[in-house]
């Protein structure tokens, strides 16, 4: 069932790659990846760490809330001018109109691990240990509503690496069903012991830059970040002359694995069918796919028969991740978000890190970045697909597209 | 007035905490015939996921498994909404002591037995369910949060939808931080198609106005009612079992409440 576009008129966003979108934009285009070799773990691994985060002090009023994950949500709430749209859309809709949807694996359960270190002989945490204001999911919502001044509805989607795609689905229903009038959509997830040392228990980490699709490549580097976007519908925004869309979204349940991926893709492929029945598009109006492609060969494999299943082997495809890391939990919003730079500034972007292609994967493999100095000819991307897959079987396929 | 002018129908109800394991033992509590007492919160042995999958499961995992089954009488394979405040204090207290000694060995269950959804993706693995799952959590809220995230979808996609929602009592030493303290958890299938065996309708709005939370009428179960964020889902259950029309207020975020108009 076709459903009703929603405009995305207002993003901000933090990665590895730095602050903000145009350090995103910047790094994509110039083949700078953000990844670093981690210098403080028991096991070699490169990751995509946001630098400043532990000094980025939160409100004074806030503080309750203090931790990395809230920090990192401040950080990017506070840059490309973000917090100045919010306000103009509270005038517009007043502060208990609009929804706030979102993503998160990790919350500040980081302050837990530190608790844990610094129990007494008793083995009781730190009396200022707050469970609540931190660890719990509702930290990141309770934080980020009180931060922007917003009363409205809410919720956090924690489904692991497919959280903060599935809060633009999430965001789309109340809007629909009347709950509210417009929603700021996001997801912040900051590295944590459990994520490093759970993904080496896993023998999924990568000892090197991670390399989705390559032939010899050997895991994931697990990064961090946030971003936030505000959407509003189309009989609520006056017409400019580029308006991003949120065309259509889909979500399927594995129910194969906890951890491992269907091995024909048949969740992958379900949500990427149901997005774009949504987005009422045939396949063929699918210029990009933006693919999960973590970077372990499961996935990739998985992946790949999903992709060419639906789409055949000509759609041109990658994986970011060998720029930002696999953000987990904020995976969605940060590639629906290089989704949105890509149809705004016409490119797309290669998979990073590729030396060899996988022989066994069939799908049209970006090497190198395609741009309007070499094969881009203007407006010729109109719509893009990004896959978000997680453990628990959990997959969503979000539909960008330019305003038709 | 209420925002979905459609009511959505609760067509099948399932409940476990202590001394209420199903809604034949929990009914004469909840029709208000019998008070409610606590006791030690028994072992629940799921059966609709295979034993080699069951071995992995913690008790938080059984207890949203329990009434997800209970509550999926036709077998359906229907889209779902998972929704608990806290996630796994188990999974928390072992990795989180595991992570303080060396070498940091997190074993491959406990870490993805770890992620929110884990409810989920073992339901989705019991229940054959390719339909969209989501799993979500707003504290002390999240009853309120998950109840209108199922009503959206039932509303948007125009088909029914199982909703779960539970939380588990943590261990020491995090039970001393959590608002947690009985096990608790509800299912209903929601649907847009009134059945013979429906057993009431609700609408939902919010107000900001200030009003008090609805307490339950069974006052013996007060003490349960504040005592896991998933029991200020007692109100509503007293309400459906007894067949009563009622407003209720349940909390929501920003000392908002959720209004649920339940009628037949």
């Amino acid at each position: 069932m076709p459903i009703s576009p929603l405009i995305i008129t207002a993003s901000s966003m933090i990665n590895a790659l730095g602050r903000g979108k145009n350090a995103t934009l910047a790094a994509l285009l110039n083949n700078h990846s953000g990844l670093q070799l981690s210098s403080n773990l028991d096991f070699s691994t490169w990751l995509g760490q946001v630098e400043g985060v532990n000094d980025y002090p939160l409100e004074d009023s806030l503080l309750t809330f203090n931790c990395r994950n809230n920090q990192l949500a401040k950080m990017t709430l506070d840059s490309d001018d973000f917090r100045d749209a919010i306000n103009k859309a509270k005038v517009k809709y007043g502060a208990d109109r609009i929804g706030v949807f979102l993503g998160s694996s990790t919350s500040g359960s980081e302050e837990t691990e530190k608790a844990y270190l610094q129990r007494n002989e008793q083995g009781e945490l730190p009396a200022d240990y707050d469970f609540m204001h931190t660890h719990n999911f509702t930290s990141l919502l309770d934080y980020t509503q009180q931060s922007l001044g917003l009363t409205g509805v809410g919720q956090v989607i924690s489904t692991a690496c497919s959280s903060s795609a599935k809060v633009f689905s999430a965001a789309h229903r109340h809007i629909e069903s009347g709950f509210c009038d417009a929603a700021i959509v996001g997801g912040v997830d900051t590295i944590t012991q459990v994520s490093l040392y759970g993904f080496h228990s896993l023998q999924l980490t990568s000892t090197e830059p991670c390399r989705p699709c390559d032939e010899n490549r050997d895991g994931i580097s697990i990064g961090e970040a946030a971003g936030f976007a505000l959407l509003e519908t189309t009989s609520n925004v006056t017409s400019s002359d580029l308006n991003i869309m949120l065309k259509g979204y889909g979500e399927s349940s594995d129910a194969y694995h906890m951890s491992s991926p269907h091995p024909e893709g048949r969740g992958a492929a379900d949500a990427m069918r149901k997005a774009l029945a949504n987005a009422d598009l045939s396949t063929d109006e699918i210029d990009y796919v933006n693919l999960h492609g973590t970077g372990t060969p499961a996935n990739d494999a998985a992946e790949d028969k999903a992709v060419t299943n639906i789409f055949g082997s000509q759609t041109p495809c990658s994986s970011t991740k060998g720029w930002t890391g696999h953000t987990l939990g904020a995976a969605g919003i940060t590639e629906a978000l290089i989704c949105m730079l890509i149809l705004e500034n016409q490119f797309l972007p290669a998979n990073l890190n590729l030396k060899a292609r996988d022989p066994a994967l069939h799908m049209n493999i970006l090497l190198e970045n395609l741009t309007q100095e070499n094969s881009i000819t203007e407006q010729s991307i109109k719509n893009v697909i990004t896959n978000s897959f997680g453990f628990g079987g959990s997959n969503c396929s979000l539909i960008l597209g330019l305003k038709q | 007035m209420s925002l979905n002018t459609k009511p959505v129908y609760i067509n099948t109800l399932s409940i476990a905490a202590a001394n209420m394991i199903g809604l034949e033992q929990a009914m004469p509590v909840l029709t208000g015939q019998t008070q409610w007492q606590t006791a030690e919160f028994p072992k629940l042995v799921p059966q609709l996921l295979p034993a080699n999958e069951r071995r992995r499961t913690t008790n938080y995992i059984k207890l949203a498994l329990h009434v997800a089954g209970e509550a999926n009488l036709t077998d359906q394979q229907l889209p779902a909404v998972f929704a608990s405040s806290n996630g796994d204090f188990e999974i928390s207290n072992n990795i989180c002591d595991t992570l303080t000694k060396v070498p940091k060995y997190i074993s491959p269950t406990q870490f993805h037995n770890s992620v929110h959804n884990a409810p989920s993706g073992y339901w989705a693995i019991a229940a054959k369910s390719p339909a969209a799952s989501t799993s979500i959590s707003t504290g002390d809220t999240t009853f309120s949060s998950g109840l209108l995230e199922a009503v959206t979808q039932v509303l948007t996609q125009q088909e029914d939808v199982l909703y779960v929602a539970y939380d588990f009592p943590a261990p020491a030493p995090l039970d001393k931080f959590s608002d947690s303290r009985e096990a608790f958890a509800t299912a209903f299938v929601l649907s847009l198609n009134k059945t013979e065996s429906s057993y009431a309708g609700i609408k939902l709005d919010i107000t900001r106005n200030n009003i008090e939370k609805s307490q339950c009428s069974n006052s013996s179960l007060t003490p349960l009612q504040n005592s896991n964020p998933i029991a200020e889902s007692l109100p509503l259950l007293e309400a459906v079992c007894t067949k009563n029309t009622a407003t209720l207020y349940l909390p929501y975020l920003n000392n908002s409440k959720l209004i649920v108009d339940v009628t037949q």
